[in-house]
């Protein structure tokens, strides 16, 4: 019961984390602001 | 009363933040004052200190008292509480935590006096520092009930000695102390969640889980051990936390200045992978804690407010009660640093400096805002004591954050009209009022703490016909302003 929560979750958690840093990449080169504006 | 734990919970917390707070305070006063030192930690913090405190901040009384509450109606599902704070952590460091970062913002008002004006600035102003107080009045409460499960102490008695330990989590150094403790805290807590999960399980007939899946499968409740629950509870309560929780906290100043306080914008994309798992994980850990208390009937008699604390005090051995409830207590604190931090940074800069000292030197700023986290937290433990319901107070406290999050991305991206976004945020706000003190829900024959759709349909329907109807300014980040914004902030940045 435990392992069974704890795996999908972690998959579900990652899942999440991949498609929103997917969804922020292809708006980053659509998006005219470019990487030489981040403040380093 | 169990007075072993109770000493080595109030030794670790004393010893921690006062060793901690100190050393930073110690350290700090060799360099040079530099602007923003106090509330942003000089906007040098590195990506787990960063990491650690986003996760942190969002995770108070709701995430512990509340899951374990939770998982008792709804199941393994649950943990879409902490899902849903997955998502937002997402959104805060890929879009609006970036952002406040590159506009080299103090507080999140700032960026409503660069999109709409002054009068824009201080509504919110008032209105953000208002929520986050009366959140610090709601985790004032969870300290309270934490110290009482352990000392049989009367709660208003625990929110004093919780609120006062709160008080030197934050004002010996800090947004650099809150950040440094909670990397120490963070550890610790997850070293206690992953022994109390194998001790616990050893107590269990089997020396595993089994019996727990058992109970709820021979009642005929599998669902209740899948994190997805039935179709009902999937979108009643886990589409529900998502909506409530996304829409209103991503652009709180308590998440938003963790991440004007990191190094550069790379730190928050960084601080992503380690926030988020830490969040959401934690509710794997307290749904499972909570599914087993329900299945054993000394523990379950109790009900679902207490049944998981005091299994957890009975079941485990003293040393490990100890370390769990310290570090739940010190995720509590966690939350209390901030939610008294962010408003006293809004009142001093967005207030005291904006309105009558724009000249106030840096420790004259920090001196205004120690007084006020002060005197915030103060108030907030006389408030706890009223013990108002939690979750329909933060139903209706987040729901007032709601039309800040549209009105900022529309000026961001769309138009910006000071005319929309003042009527958009007093309707939402009206709104959210008369749902939770009038009888509107009953006349409407809905639920009542529907507040976050409700303030959300207002906010949408205002604000995009508004913004089809009135003539404005076109969306920040494709105006000059935000160009010459930009120069002048890498300027800043090559000079310091």
């Amino acid at each position: 019961m435990f392992w069974s929560i704890f795996f999908n979750s972690l998959i579900l958690i990652f899942a999440i984390i991949i498609v929103g840093w997917g969804i922020s990449r292809l708006f980053d080169n659509r998006s005219t602001t470019n990487k030489t504006t981040e403040t380093e | 009363m169990n007075t072993g734990i109770l000493i080595a919970v109030l030794i670790y917390e004393i010893g921690i933040i006062l060793g901690v707070g100190l050393w930073i305070a110690r350290r700090e006063a060799k360099h040079p004052k530099r602007e923003g030192d106090f509330a942003l930690a000089g906007r040098d913090l590195p990506v787990p200190v960063v990491a650690i405190t986003l996760a942190l901040t969002v995770l108070g009384t709701a995430h512990i008292l509340g899951v374990f509450e939770m998982a008792w109606v709804f199941g393994a599902a649950a943990v879409w509480f902490s899902i849903a704070h997955v998502i937002l952590l997402v959104l805060v460091c890929l879009s609006t935590g970036l952002w406040v970062r590159r506009l080299g913002l103090t507080t999140v008002p700032e960026i409503l006096d660069m999109l709409y004006g002054r009068g824009t600035r201080l509504l919110v102003s008032c209105t953000m520092a208002g929520v986050i107080f009366g959140i610090l009045t709601i985790e004032t409460q969870g300290i309270g009930i934490i110290i009482s499960s352990m000392t049989g102490w009367t709660i208003k008695n625990g929110a004093v000695v919780g609120g006062i330990l709160g008080i030197f989590y934050v004002v010996l150094a800090g947004m650099k102390e809150i950040g440094w403790l909670n990397l120490v805290n963070a550890v610790v807590m997850y070293v206690g969640l992953i022994l109390a999960t194998i001790f616990l399980a050893f107590r269990l007939p089997g020396g595993n889980y089994s019996s727990v899946a058992e109970y709820y499968t021979s009642s005929g409740n599998d669902f209740m051990l899948s994190i997805y629950g039935t179709p009902e509870i999937f979108f009643a309560f886990a589409v529900g936390s998502v909506i409530a929780v996304v829409f209103s906290q991503s652009i709180n100043q308590m998440l938003m200045q963790p991440c004007m306080s990191a190094a550069s914008e790379k730190t928050i994309r960084k601080a992503l992978w380690i926030a988020a798992p830490l969040n959401g994980m934690f509710g794997v850990f307290a749904v499972v804690i909570g599914l087993t208390a329900k299945t054993i009937p000394e523990f379950a008699a109790l009900g679902p407010k207490v049944a998981a604390t005091t299994m957890l005090i009975n079941y485990l051995p003293t040393w490990l009660a100890a370390v769990l409830l310290a570090s739940f207590l010190a995720a509590i604190l966690s939350t209390f640093a901030m939610t008294s931090l962010a408003p006293a940074t809004i009142v001093t800069i967005d207030i005291y400096k904006n309105l009558y000292r724009p000249n106030a030197s840096e420790a004259e700023l920090t001196k205004v805002m120690r007084i006020l986290i002060v005197g915030l937290a103060i108030v907030a433990m006389s408030v706890a004591a009223f013990l108002p319901p939690i979750l329909a107070a933060m139903n209706w406290l987040f729901s007032w954050l709601v039309p800040v999050f549209w009105v900022v991305v529309f000026g961001l991206y769309w138009k910006r009209s000071s005319a929309v976004a003042v009527t958009t945020l007093i309707a939402a706000w009206t709104a959210n009022s008369l749902w939770s003190f009038t009888s509107l829900p009953t006349l409407l024959n809905m639920q009542d703490g529907l507040n976050p759709y409700v303030t959300l349909a207002v906010t949408l329907f205002v604000s995009i016909l508004g913004n089809l109807l009135v003539k404005g300014k076109p969306g920040f980040f494709s105006s000059t302003e935000y160009q010459a914004r930009l120069k002048d902030q890498s300027t800043t940045n090559a000079s310091a």
